[in-house]
C-alpha cells in the first residue's frame, strides 16, 4: 500500500511537470503578449515592463526560472492585476470554488444515487420513467439555461434565495443546484443501469435463495457492486465541480477561480494561466488517485499495491 | 414408504411475454419423500429449472404467473405463502445451489460472510457464532484450511471450491430439502465427480432430501433414487432409477438413454433425438413429443395421453401403453446395460 502511494505520488509529480511544460510552450505559442491589450502604451514603457518581468530572456531561461520558483511554491506575479500574486489569487478564490463544488457534489451524489437506485428497483414503472425523464433533462439542459431559470423562479419570483453574489449559505443554494444538476443526472443514469445489471446477476438469486429480504439483498449485495462505475467517474466529475465552472460563477457573480482561469488566457497573463492550470491538474490527478484507493477498499478483486504474501 | 416432504400437484406456471403466454409448466405432479434424492431430467427448455425455482418461489412475478396447482412442503402450501413468509422458508428449510459457481457468489463479500448471512437470519446467531459455524461448514464440504478460507473472497477460490462453498451456504441451516440446479454443468469432469460424491455423502450424513436437476444421466445414476423425465413443461415418465434405466416406457426416455455416449460403443454414431421441442407459446394439443416420436400414431396428434401406472411408482404418459396400441414393433429393452438391438 505504501509503495503504491509513493509510486502514485511520483507519477503525480511527473504528470504535473508534463502539464507545466506543455502549457508553458503552448501559451507562448499564442500570438500577442500580456501588454498588448492595455491600449496605446509608449514603446519604452512596454519595453521596461517586459524587461521587469523577464520576458525578454530566451524561453528556455524563462522556463527554468519558472520551474525553480514553482518548486519554492512561488507561482509568480499576475500581470493584469498588479497588486496580486498568483498565489494570492488561488488562495483567496479557491475556497469559494471549493465550497460551491463540495455542495454541488453532495447534491449530485445524494440525489443522483437515490434517484438511480429507486428507478432501478421500480424498473419499468411510472417512478422509473419520471426519474429518467428528470435525468435526461438534467443531462441535456446546459447550465447557462438552467441557472437563469432557477434565478427567475426561486429568487426573482418566490424570493426564497438571493439572486446572486456570495456571502451567506442562502447565496450558495441556487448555484450549487445549478452546478450539481448535470452531475446528478449523469450519476442517476449510471447508477440505474448498473443496478439493473447487478440485479440480474446470479449472486442476487443466491442471496434471495438464502431467504434475505429485499432490503438486505439490495443493500448488501446490489449497491456495493453497482457503485463501482460511479466511483470511476467521480474522480474527474468532482475535480470539475470543485474547481468551479466559469459559467455558474459568472451568472451568479461568484468570486471563484473560474473567472481568473478564463480571463488569464485572453489577457496572456502567463503566470496566472500556468498557476491555475497547475492547480486544476493537481486537483484532477489527486481525485483520480483517491478513486484508485477507493476501488481497492470496495472491490477486493482489485489489489492495490504489493501482493501481501 | 416414508413421509412425503414435498408434494407438487398439477403445477402450472406461465410467463407473460410480449409474444404471448409461454406455458413453461403444464401440469407437473411429483413427490419427494424424506431423505430421498430425486432427479429431474430433460433437455433445455423442458421446464426443469422453472420447476425448481417454483418450489423456492424464486420465479419473478411478473412476468411469471402461478396459474394452477399446489406445492405443499412439509404440510404448508407454498403457493399461498406471502413473500415475507417465504423468506423464512428459503435458506432455512430449503437450500438451493446453482449451475454456475463462478457467478453465483457475490464477488465483493467474503465467503464467510456469505455463509453467515443465512445463519444470522434463520438461526439467530451473532456474527462470531455464524463465522464459527461457517468454518465448520467449509470443512464439512471438504475445503482445506477453512479458518483461512472463510476470510477470502470468491475470486480466490477455484470453480470446484466455489461450488463446495455454494453447497456450504445451501446446507448451512440444515435444510430439509436441497435443490441442486445443474450443479455440475459448469465444472470439469473430475470436479463433477467430486461434487456429486460430496452431495451423496452429505445426503446420508445430514438426511437431506435432494432435487437434482440435470441433463447428465450419468450424474442421475450416481445420486438419485427416483427419476422424473420432463418434456415441454410436462412430466412424461417418472419412476425409480431402475424403472427408468432398465424398463423405460416412453419413446422420449428411450431417446435420452440412447443418446448417452457409451464406453463400449466404439466407432458408432452417437444417437440423437431428431427435431426440436415444441414452442411453448402454442403447445400442441396432443402429445408434445408427437412430431419427434418414431412410434407416433394418429391418436397422438389430437389427444394428450393419460397417465399409465406401470408399477406403483412408475408412471408414464404415452399412448403406446394403451391396450389397443401395437406392441410388436417396440424395441424390447433400451438403455441399461445393453443396447436394445443386442438382446
Amino acid at each position: 500500500m505504501l509503495r503504491f502511494i509513493s509510486e502514485r505520488l511520483i507519477m503525480l509529480i511527473v504528470t504535473l511537470w508534463v502539464v507545466v511544460t506543455l502549457t508553458f510552450l503552448l501559451m507562448h505559442a499564442i500570438p500577442g503578449d500580456p501588454f498588448s491589450k492595455e491600449g496605446k502604451m509608449p514603446a519604452v514603457i512596454k519595453e521596461n515592463l517586459i524587461k521587469h518581468y523577464g520576458l525578454d530572456r530566451p524561453l528556455p531561461v524563462q522556463y527554468v526560472s519558472y520551474l525553480g520558483n514553482m518548486l519554492h511554491g512561488d507561482l509568480g506575479p499576475s500581470f493584469s492585476s498588479k497588486t496580486q500574486t498568483v498565489n494570492d489569487i488561488i488562495k483567496s478564490h479557491v475556497p469559494v470554488s471549493a465550497r460551491l463544488g463540495l455542495q454541488a457534489l453532495f447534491i449530485s451524489l445524494t440525489f443522483g444515487l437515490s434517484l438511480g437506485i429507486i428507478a432501478s428497483l421500480k424498473h419499468n414503472t411510472a417512478v422509473d420513467y419520471t426519474a429518467m425523464v428528470l435525468a435526461v433533462l438534467g443531462v441535456s439542459i446546459p447550465n447557462i439555461v438552467l441557472a437563469p431559470l432557477l434565478i427567475k423562479f426561486f429568487a426573482a419570483e418566490l424570493h426564497w434565495f438571493p439572486i446572486a453574489m456570495w456571502g451567506t449559505f442562502a447565496h450558495t443554494v441556487l448555484p450549487s443546484i445549478a452546478l450539481g444538476m448535470h452531475a446528478m443526472a449523469v450519476i442517476a443514469r449510471l447508477m440505474r443501469s448498473n443496478m439493473l445489471e447487478v440485479l440480474g446477476q446470479d449472486y442476487i438469486r443466491t442471496a434471495k435463495s438464502k431467504g434475505l429480504n429485499s432490503f438486505q439483498v439490495v443493500w448488501r449485495h446490489t449497491i456495493r457492486n453497482a457503485i463501482m462505475p460511479v466511483i470511476t467517474i467521480l474522480g474527474p466529475l468532482s475535480a470539475a465541480l470543485l474547481t468551479g465552472t466559469f459559467v455558474i460563477e459568472l451568472i451568479f457573480a461568484i468570486p471563484g477561480l473560474g473567472k481568473y482561469f478564463v480571463q488569464s488566457v485572453t489577457n496572456r497573463d502567463y503566470p496566472v494561466i500556468l498557476g491555475t492550470t497547475i492547480f486544476y491538474s493537481a486537483v484532477l490527478i489527486s481525485m483520480n488517485f483517491f478513486v484508485d484507493i477507493a476501488y481497492g477498499l470496495i472491490d477486493p478483486r482489485i489489489k492495490v499495491g504489493l501482493k501481501e504474501e | 414408504m416414508s413421509e412425503k416432504l414435498l408434494h407438487v400437484k398439477d403445477l402450472e406456471v406461465s410467463f407473460l411475454t410480449y409474444a404471448g403466454e409461454v406455458k413453461a409448466l403444464r401440469g407437473v405432479t411429483f413427490d419427494v419423500e424424506k431423505g430421498e434424492a430425486i432427479a429431474i431430467v430433460g433437455e433445455s427448455g423442458s421446464g426443469k429449472s422453472v420447476t425448481a425455482q417454483s418450489v423456492m418461489k424464486l420465479i419473478p412475478t411478473p412476468p411469471g404467473v402461478y396459474k394452477n396447482g399446489e406445492i405443499s412442503f412439509d404440510g404448508q402450501d407454498i403457493t399461498k405463502l406471502s413473500n415475507k413468509e417465504m423468506e423464512s422458508v428459503r435458506g432455512s428449510s430449503i437450500g438451493m445451489i446453482f449451475q454456475d459457481p463462478m457467478t453465483s457468489l457475490n464477488p465483493t463479500m467474503t465467503i464467510g460472510r456469505q455463509i453467515s448471512e443465512g445463519l444470522i437470519k434463520h438461526q439467530g446467531m451473532n456474527k462470531a457464532e455464524a463465522l464459527e459455524r461457517s468454518i465448520e461448514m467449509l470443512s464439512l464440504v471438504g475445503i482445506p484450511n477453512p479458518e483461512l478460507r472463510v476470510k477470502q473472497y470468491p475470486h480466490e477460490f477455484s470453480g470446484g471450491m466455489r461450488q463446495r462453498a455454494m453447497i456450504a451456504i445451501a446446507l448451512s441451516c440444515n435444510p430439509k430439502l436441497l435443490i441442486a440446479d445443474e450443479p455440475t454443468t459448469a465444472l470439469d469432469v473430475t470436479i463433477q465427480a467430486q461434487i456429486i460424491d460430496l452431495m451423496k455423502d452429505l445426503q446420508t450424513k445430514l438426511d437431506t432430501s435432494i432435487i437434482l436437476i440435470t441433463h447428465d444421466l450419468g450424474v442421475v445414476a450416481d445420486l438419485a433414487q427416483k427419476v422424473v423425465v420432463m418434456y415441454a413443461g410436462q412430466i412424461i415418465e417418472q419412476g425409480y432409477l431402475d424403472d427408468i434405466f432398465y424398463n423405460p416406457q416412453h419413446p422420449y426416455t428411450w431417446g435420452l438413454l440412447k443418446s448417452v455416449p457409451r464406453l463400449d460403443s466404439k466407432g458408432q454414431r452417437l444417437e440423437s433425438i431428431e427435431g426440436t421441442p415444441p414452442d411453448l407459446l402454442d403447445p400442441p394439443k396432443g402429445c408434445a413429443f408427437y412430431p419427434r416420436c418414431p412410434y407416433a400414431m394418429d391418436v397422438c396428434i389430437e389427444h394428450s395421453p393419460e397417465e399409465t401406472m406401470v408399477s406403483p411408482y412408475h408412471k408414464v404418459h404415452c399412448w403406446l401403453q394403451h391396450p389397443d396400441a401395437p406392441k410388436d414393433d417396440l424395441p424390447v429393452i433400451i438403455g441399461g446395460a445393453e443396447n436394445g438391438s443386442e438382446k
